[in-house]
């Protein structure tokens, strides 16, 4: 499974949406993501692969890629495969 | 039994309110995890025969050393009850200290002692427990308070503040956490008999003992029942509050 499927998962799991209508586009909003699900997907994402998201970083995110893209850059080589 | 499955992490168990605490979820079923601070050699022995009592009942229970003033203490500490039993679905943050004088003669010392273990460590406690309540989306945190923490007590201004300070913690985490099912809960209890009320000079028990309506002291069963019910599904629809437990005597 991909970094991106991965996160699609456990973000699909908080919010109790379907996850084929998570895409890279997709805002946390139009996800139905309350911050409260937010800080639960930041801390699930953070404990699965082992990273530490700060805060001024997360509030950066404007949409699902965002996200992703974050943490594939920063998920070390090995734990790629 | 009505904590069935259930895993209870009480902080600050081997002894007085605590060790009442856990006996009695334990009775009600729950697996019980037993904190205590190494800080004086006794509370091991405390901490270890407790555990021995609940499994001789019948019981199951852990027991766990960690300094909750100490963030990767109390992390390590969430994460052994996890270990052993997979989750935590009822944290009891019953852990406190009292170093009581008035305030001109208060050392700073004293304060951040009170402050850092009534309060901070009623913080890292929960902050890292929650993390097992959001994933099952059901979760029982009380924190024993203090009516010190909402009328005030002379020579108790520091303790008073940490205690006053964990009903506004409640409160706020209650606000937050509602939507996954979790509910925030204080206790405050009045003159209970434990050995940190025992201190007291016999002509101060005397005096309040007057004012108390139920005329007598509490004891920590009391406030045991108190919480094993707010732990209960039983009290599901009861978050963010804080319930006096002491005779009577503020209503």
């Amino acid at each position: 499974m991909t970094i991106e499927e991965q996160i699609r998962d456990i973000v699909a799991k908080i919010t109790r949406v379907d996850k084929s209508i998570i895409t890279r586009e997709s805002t946390f909003k139009e996800i139905k993501a309350d911050s409260l699900d937010v800080v639960q997907a930041l801390v699930a994402v953070e404990e699965t692969f082992g990273i530490e998201i700060p805060d001024e970083e997360a509030q950066q995110f404007k949409n699902f890629g965002d996200f992703v893209s974050y943490v594939e850059n920063h998920v070390t080589q090995t734990e790629k495969v | 039994m009505e904590l069935e499955g259930k895993v209870s992490l009480v902080t600050g168990a081997s002894r007085g309110i605590g060790k009442a605490i856990a006996l009695k979820l334990a009775s009600f079923g729950a697996r019980v995890a037993v904190n205590y601070v190494a800080i004086e050699a006794s509370n091991k022995v405390d901490a270890d025969n407790l555990v021995e009592s609940i499994t001789r009942l019948g019981g199951e229970a852990m027991s766990v050393e960690a300094d909750i003033r100490d963030s990767e203490a109390a992390q390590a500490m969430v994460e052994q009850v996890n270990d052993k039993w997979s989750k935590i679905d009822i944290l009891v943050n019953n852990a406190g200290i009292n170093r009581d004088t008035l305030l001109l003669r208060m050392s700073d010392n004293a304060w951040d002692d009170v402050i850092n273990t009534n309060l901070r460590g009623a913080y890292l406690c929960t902050k890292f427990a929650l993390r097992s309540m959001m994933r099952q989306e059901w979760g029982r945190i009380i924190s024993i308070s203090s009516v010190a923490g909402i009328v005030g007590n002379t020579g108790q201004s520091n303790y008073a503040a940490s205690k006053g300070g964990l009903i506004a913690f409640t409160k706020s985490v209650a606000r937050e956490m509602g939507s996954r099912n979790i509910t925030v809960n204080a206790v405050a209890p009045g003159y209970i008999i434990t050995g940190m009320t025992d201190k007291l000079p016999s002509e101060t028990r005397e005096a309040m003992l007057a004012m108390i309506p139920l005329q007598r002291f509490g004891q920590p069963e009391d406030v045991a029942e108190l919480v094993a019910f707010l732990a209960s599904e039983r009290a599901g629809y009861i978050t963010g509050q804080v319930i006096t437990i002491d005779g009577g005597v503020f209503p």
